[in-house]
């Protein structure tokens, strides 16, 4: 067991460290530690905000048991959510494989410590989303001091099942990935499959919901406790931790969570099993590149071809991305996938054509072609967007391979607009399928459609080269694995506040233009961000060399 | 001692969809490493070295063959061998986010050596591998000599009998490397086994009591440095791979 | 043709890692570039490719001065880094093709080249395989191979012999050889001073970031004491 704790405390000090490893940490860490600490105000706040306002309208019809169950279930989906992401990386993609293998460790005590990493990773978000709320409850409804401890312990314990889960079936993909002839293909493949599966799940457990009708709906909400049967009966612990925080028995509460922590003993001892079957073998063919390689070829003639510098560059910045699993999980996956899974959502509980005739029917009365509604439409493409990491991590996935930029006969100017164009590009896709659900529910006439995709576009462009300016500036250059550049590097935390403040514009554009005609109001945007990109844009040109000083 | 017999390790890839082509990254290698004996592990890039050097290593499962360590194997003692070996990689910079120091106590929590014990051979290892000068810095901030020399620190922390090292001079100026070949000498005379594998032929010829040379996974030569060079008519080692490989290469 | 005038540099302040180095490396020359681990080759090396500013002096190749005109001056080298590990995830064959689009060099010339370099350095069958599957020393040719398409007048090559098997080192000093007999310039950095007394016409040493002797390798044995063995020499050289 000490060999564990030991193992965990090096994994844990790498990867969480890495933050402030480099040179010296004082004043720099202390903006640091200012600006997460406005971060977590700032959705520590929002999450408060929401919470309170739900509550309050469940406490009114005597459901408020309802929020424990949704909060809970939410925890449950981040976990997932968050191993599908961290679970390949943590698992397969370390640096360090080779280092931990000769050691005299048992393969449970490799395993064990892995876990205990990605369960700790987890809980750090996962306190955030899930104890505020249920604090938020615990005041409101004004329950004992029980209740905090059943909270803390529902808390702890619901991220372990998913986080077992889905390393099982990641590890189960990977002995099977050691096989195939294309082993990049296949983990790519695996990952996406994965996700897709995830999706499937949600979405059909909203199509579950909406076959309910409106009638049974009331009825179940009439009935006690109605609304909370209907969300239960998808994961067995989830279910008691409900029973076990919604009841105001004692003996009730500590026999569910004896369930649970005994499903969840059960779990693990099946997993540990499983895993030190096939973790390893997983491990050791990733380790291996040289025995894969395809058999030789005779290049063709095509394969030689020239093309134009910008082509030839931007390609290259598009198979890197694309080729790695992990840039491709993190950096261009989300452009496409979360308004897909948006759209999907939307389009199955609007599949019910008497949800459907009710909405055409609200929105018949509604003026839509604003320019309020304009900026609601425009605020959520910035929602998405700001989860396109590729142009702030431009310079440092290259690594240290990053100096190339500098010795090559290329203007750095030109590199960078090169390095960006796959952001604008997916920028672009994020707010053409926005845009298409917005044509699909709000109706919006086609002259409104084309400008607002031409404003978004001018904001992508903006936060491109922007967000490349802070790569450049604070740049990440040594790294152990690419998770390090793609997940837990500070500097994402800039799309965020960047696209945090465009909404704040547009909100303030909306107050101050509020009466305006929608074409005037967004050719005003336009000309706004515009000007604000070339400023930016000049700059950067002005700077090109000076901004590249860090990369060495 | 170190035996190793037949060791060999096969790789099956699709050729297309119905044919697959067998690939043998090492074949049925066969060599013995006595206690107080450097062996040298010689061969081109893409050879079998570092494969050959990871199965003994026990980080790869060999397809076929045995590898023994005195009176102990993968199957039975596979703890007990970990805890003898140590076992070096190329020149990475891992875990840079902890001081040497650090690095080095983890190490010895790892392999179970006591809290006093280990600061004394924090010490003693330091003063040795002339590292004192940088042991409480973070490994980020170290030279690549000096990232190397951690390394191989840590990687004998615990006082093993078996060492498995490739390529560990790769990139060090010959003071940096004359320190560690130094080190090494020095355990061979406290009796321990070696393996070595390395790009330099000069190091070889000085230090290695037995050179092993493979060629696409197979060892075409084996023998002492003086035997090596009097059945090929050379007079170094060097020119004696070019020629064996030279044959090699005709042959195709 | 490279011409270094009274380079400096600092990263700290009042503390130069490059002190007022000069140094011309001629057409038709290989040029060694020695020195132990953090002498300021890699410094020196960072500021002749453009990758660091120069505090103070200037580098000129062929006549192009890497601070004024760093495209026209990048134009007219060809770069090895130490570090082979790059664009990983890039086939071999997209790689060069790559750089032959970088350093426009034109359609009819490309392919011949890259035959030409990748049947010398054996790894022509790899290409149509991703650079991550490659070996260290495979990377390394690949790097080289890249470097050299566009058929460079200066190269630069940063500790090239790191990692490639005595039959690839061998080529590479062949080829080295060759260039500079055709009147064109090699620049070299390496540690092993075997490598530098067989190959170079000249050798520069740098240490602490000065450059403490330039000439032949003869005249460096000259210097200090004849018997003296190469490796002692060298650390005296280091030391002083």
């Amino acid at each position: 067991m000490n060999k564990v704790l030991e193992l965990t405390k090096i994994f844990l000090k790498t990867s969480f460290s890495s933050m402030n490893a480099k040179m010296g940490v004082s004043t720099k860490f202390r903006g640091k530690f200012v600006l997460y600490g406005l971060l977590f105000v700032y959705f520590a706040g929002l999450i408060i905000f929401l919470s309170y306002n739900l509550l309050e309208g469940l406490i009114a019809i005597n459901q408020e048991a309802i929020f424990i169950a949704m909060v809970l279930f939410m925890i449950f989906g981040f976990a997932i959510f968050q191993s599908i992401f961290s679970s390949i990386n943590i698992l397969y993609f370390t640096k360090d494989t080779e280092y931990i293998l000769p050691l005299p460790l048992k393969p449970y005590q490799i395993i064990l410590a892995r876990t205990i990493v990605m369960l700790i990773a987890e809980y750090a978000l996962i306190f955030l989303v899930g104890l505020i709320p249920l604090t938020t409850y615990g005041i409101l409804t004004g329950v004992g001091i029980a209740f905090y401890i059943k909270m803390i312990l529902a808390v702890i314990l619901i991220p372990i099942l998913p986080v077992l889960l889905i390393n099982i079936i990641v590890m189960i993909i990977m002995s099977f990935a050691k096989l195939t002839k294309n082993r990049n293909r296949f983990q790519l493949i695996a990952s996406l499959l994965v996700l897709v599966i995830i999706i499937a799940l949600s979405v059909s457990m909203n199509g579950i919901k909406g076959d309910v009708s409106n009638e049974e709906m009331a009825q179940m909400i009439v009935q006690a406790n109605g609304m909370l049967e209907m969300v239960k009966g998808y994961f067995p612990t989830v279910d008691f931790l409900i029973n076990a925080l919604t009841t105001n028995l004692v003996n009730v509460a500590i026999f569910e969570f004896l369930k649970t922590i005994l499903i969840t003993i059960v779990a693990f001892a099946v997993y540990m099993l499983i895993a030190q079957k096939i973790y390893f073998k997983g491990l050791v063919g990733n380790l291996f590149g040289g025995g894969y390689r395809k058999s030789n070829k005779e290049i063709k003639q095509k394969e030689f071809s020239n093309s134009k510098l910008y082509k030839s560059y931007i390609g290259k910045e598009f198979k890197c991305l694309y080729r790695n699993p992990v840039f491709l999980m993190q950096c261009l996956l989300p452009a496409i996938l979360i308004p897909i899974v948006i759209v999907a959502i939307t389009y199955t509980s609007l599949n019910s054509k008497e949800t459907m005739g009710e909405l055409t029917q609200m929105l018949g009365q509604m003026q839509v072609n604003t320019f309020t509604v304009a900026c609601i439409i425009l605020g959520i493409i910035q929602f998405f967007t700001m989860f396109i990491y590729i142009s702030i991590t431009a310079i440092s996935r290259d690594g240290e391979n990053a100096v190339f930029i500098k010795y090559i006969p290329v203007s750095l100017y030109k590199q960078y607009m090169y390095k960006i164009a796959p952001n604008i590009i997916m920028n672009v896709i994020t707010t053409l399928i926005s845009l298409g659900l917005a044509k699909y529910i709000l109706n919006l006439p086609i002259i409104t459609l084309i400008l607002l995709l031409i404003v978004s576009t001018i904001m992508g462009i903006l936060q491109s080269i922007l967000m490349i300016i802070i790569d450049l500036k604070r740049p990440k250059l040594n790294w152990d694995s690419e998770y390090a550049v793609a997940k837990q590097n500070f500097n994402l935390i800039f799309p965020m506040i960047l696209s945090m403040i465009n909404i704040i514009i547009l909100v303030g554009m909306v107050i101050l233009l509020k009466d305006i005609n929608i074409y005037v109001g967004l050719l005003i945007l336009g000309l706004l961000f515009t000007i604000i990109t070339i400023v930016v844009n000049k700059y950067m040109k002005k700077n090109q060399y000076e901004l590249a000083q860090k990369i060495i | 001692m170190i035996k190793v017999e037949n060791l060999t390790k096969k790789f099956v890839r699709n050729k297309s969809k119905k044919e697959k082509e067998e690939f043998y990254a090492d074949k049925d290698i066969t060599f013995e490493a006595k206690d107080g004996e450097i062996i040298g592990i010689l061969g081109p890039n893409g050879a079998g070295k570092t494969t050959l050097l990871r199965m003994i290593a026990g980080i790869l499962e060999p397809t076929e063959g045995k590898i023994s360590f005195d009176d102990m194997n993968y199957q039975n003692n596979e703890i007990e061998i970990k805890q003898k070996i140590a076992y070096l990689s190329g020149n990475t910079k891992l875990y840079d986010t902890l001081t040497t120091y650090e690095l080095l106590r983890m190490c010895c929590d790892i392999y179970g050596v006591s809290k006093e014990e280990s600061e004394k051979r924090i010490k003693e290892i330091a003063k040795v591998l002339v590292m004192e000068q940088f042991l409480y810095n973070k490994i980020a901030n170290l030279s690549t000599g000096q990232t190397q020399k951690v390394n191989i620190a840590r990687c004998l922390i615990h006082n093993p009998k078996y060492y498995i090292l490739d390529e560990a001079t790769t990139g060090l100026d010959i003071i940096s490397s004359q320190i560690i070949l130094n080190f090494i000498k020095e355990e061979r005379n406290k009796g321990k086994t070696i393996l070595y594998s390395t790009h330099y032929m000069e190091e070889a010829e000085n230090i290695c009591n037995k050179v092993i040379m493979i060629n696409k996974g197979e060892i075409i030569k084996s023998g002492t440095p003086e035997e090596i060079k009097k059945d090929t008519n050379t007079t170094n080692l060097r020119d004696a791979f070019f020629t064996m490989l030279g044959g090699v290469l005709d042959e195709e | 043709m490279i011409e270094i005038k009274n380079i400096s540099k600092s990263y700290v302040k009042n503390k130069k890692s490059i002190d007022n180095l000069s140094l011309e490396v001629k057409n038709g020359e290989i040029f060694g570039f020695l020195g132990p681990n953090g002498a300021g080759k890699t410094t020196t090396i960072r500021m002749i490719t453009g990758i660091l500013n120069i505090d103070e002096g200037d580098i000129l190749i062929d006549g192009k001065s890497i601070k004024k005109d760093p495209i026209e001056a990048k134009k007219n080298f060809g770069f090895v880094p130490d570090n082979p590990d790059m664009f990983l995830k890039l086939k071999g064959i997209e790689y060069l093709t790559f750089m032959a689009d970088v350093y426009d060099v034109p359609q009819n010339k490309r392919r011949e080249k890259i035959e030409e370099l990748t049947k010398k350095f054996e790894i022509y069958n790899e290409l149509n395989n991703e650079i991550q599957s490659y070996s260290h020393g495979m990377r390394q040719k690949i790097v080289i191979c890249g470097a050299l398409l566009s058929e460079p007048k200066n190269w630069i090559l940063d500790e090239p012999m790191t990692g490639l098997d005595p039959k690839s080192s061998f080529d590479l000093k062949e080829m080295m050889r060759e260039h500079a007999k055709s009147g064109k310039t090699v620049f070299f950095s390496t540690h092993i001073l075997e490598v530098a007394e067989k190959l170079c016409d000249r050798v520069g040493i740098i240490n602490k970031g000065k450059l403490v002797f330039v000439g032949t390798f003869d005249e460096m044995k000259q210097k200090f004491k004849e018997e003296a063995s190469l490796e002692k020499l060298f650390l005296e050289i280091t030391e002083k």
